[in-house]
């Protein structure tokens, strides 16, 4: 009798102590894949989050490389390197005046910290007056070459003019807000 | 006389050159044409100083000032323990000749970079176009950084020259002014009798020559199709 009873708590307690056991085990278990889980969420996210940066990055460019691209015969023509041709000039300046407002977009998003690499300067974002002004000034100088290159028959040397302060336009704000050295 | 009125020409259009092209630098791309001049003017300068180097008046050479490590560590030792120069130089010390060296690659790298550099808005240095646009990139940097330190050595040159005036009492700018130095800054050598004047124009012919050929040879960029 006495070795029964002792054999039936021996088997309960090798029962509760695996049992106890198995529970830990699970709960480490279930806690390190909880825990594995948050960390690859976080992770998924700062990638995603770091595409979104690229992204947005990699528009914005677009839109600069087309201002040079309209930009670049103007340059030559303004240096005397081409014929002028007014008309051209009227087209890439409104062209110019065009894709100026998208950069008020596309810089719309903060991406000094994340970590992509880019020319932007963070002080884009700390003086955004500063910046939506250079944008105007560009606007604005884009509207009066375009208006200058439409007059019939003018000077050479206005139109040039006006190509000059386009391009100090542009420059004023590489020189404050972008990274001099790549 | 030590400098021929060439070679101190030379100087003083270096100096104007360097300034009128840290200022045109500094105000911005309208200024942007006068700052090429600038710089195609400080490179002819260097080519004439190169050549000046070779067939100038007999201080101007650098078979006269460039010496071997041991004359420079004498030298340096020699003023540093605040003691006369070992021995006497009319022309440049074997220290300072070092510094021209100096001066001379860093300001002919200043010059040569920004003939490939591209500000990314109206204008292009005339031999961009000879390179790809990412090495146009990375010149266009250097010739930013190179400035800096360039800045930093004229720094250098100019508190040394002020060290010969004030602590060895050797009036330096005023030789470069006037060409002239107390007969006794040059001890047992021989000073400069006369202007080789039509050697001099015509090494100025030659380094104006050679900077023009270089323009005339600069690949043009190509306007076609895919900017029309």
């Amino acid at each position: 009798m006495s070795s029964f009873i002792l054999l039936r708590w021996g088997k309960a307690l090798i029962a509760c102590v695996s049992g106890v056991a198995c529970a830990g085990l699970l709960t480490v278990a279930g806690a390190l894949f909880v825990s594995q889980g948050a960390a690859a969420a976080d992770a998924g996210k700062a990638a995603k989050e770091a595409e979104r940066a690229a992204r947005v990055i990699a528009t914005r460019q677009g839109a600069l490389k087309l201002m040079g691209y309209y930009m670049f015969p103007l340059g030559g023509m303004a240096r005397g390197r081409i014929p002028m041709d007014t008309a051209l000039v009227a087209r890439n300046a409104a062209h110019i005046g065009n894709l100026a407002p998208m950069l008020t977009d596309t810089f719309k998003a903060n991406t000094a910290a994340s970590g992509v690499e880019s020319q932007a300067l963070p002080v884009i974002w700390e003086q955004p007056a500063e910046f939506q002004a250079k944008i105007e000034t560009l606007i604005e100088r884009a509207a009066e070459l375009t208006r200058v290159a439409a007059i019939e028959d003018v000077e050479e040397g206005a139109v040039k003019g006006a190509i000059g302060k386009l391009g100090q336009a542009c420059g004023s704000c590489h020189d404050d807000f972008r990274v001099d050295d790549k | 006389m030590v400098w021929d009125p060439f070679l101190r020409l030379f100087h003083w259009l270096l100096v104007v050159c360097i300034g009128v092209s840290w200022g045109t630098a500094e105000l911005g791309v309208e200024y942007r044409d006068y700052h090429f001049y600038s710089g195609y003017c400080a490179l002819g300068l260097v080519v004439f100083r190169l050549v000046w180097g070779l067939v100038g008046t007999p201080y101007a050479r650098f078979s006269n000032f460039l010496r071997g490590p041991s004359a420079v560590f004498a030298y340096a030792r020699a003023r540093l323990n605040n003691h006369a120069a070992p021995e006497t130089y009319p022309g440049h010390n074997p220290l300072g000749a070092y510094a021209v060296l100096v001066l001379l690659a860093w300001i002919s790298a200043q010059a040569v970079t920004g003939l490939f550099a591209d500000d990314d808005i109206l204008y292009t240095g005339p031999y961009k176009e000879a390179v790809s646009s990412d090495f146009a990139a990375q010149l266009t940097d250097w010739h930013h950084w190179l400035f800096d330190f360039l800045l930093a050595l004229i720094a250098v040159h100019v508190i040394s020259i002020l060290v010969h005036k004030f602590r060895f009492g050797e009036p330096l700018t005023r030789a470069m002014l006037t060409g002239r130095k107390q007969p006794s800054a040059f001890g047992k050598f021989p000073p400069v009798e006369t202007t080789p004047w039509v050697r001099g124009l015509l090494v100025i012919a030659l380094a104006a020559g050679s900077i023009w050929l270089l323009l005339y040879l600069a690949p043009e960029p190509q306007y076609d199709d895919y900017y029309y």
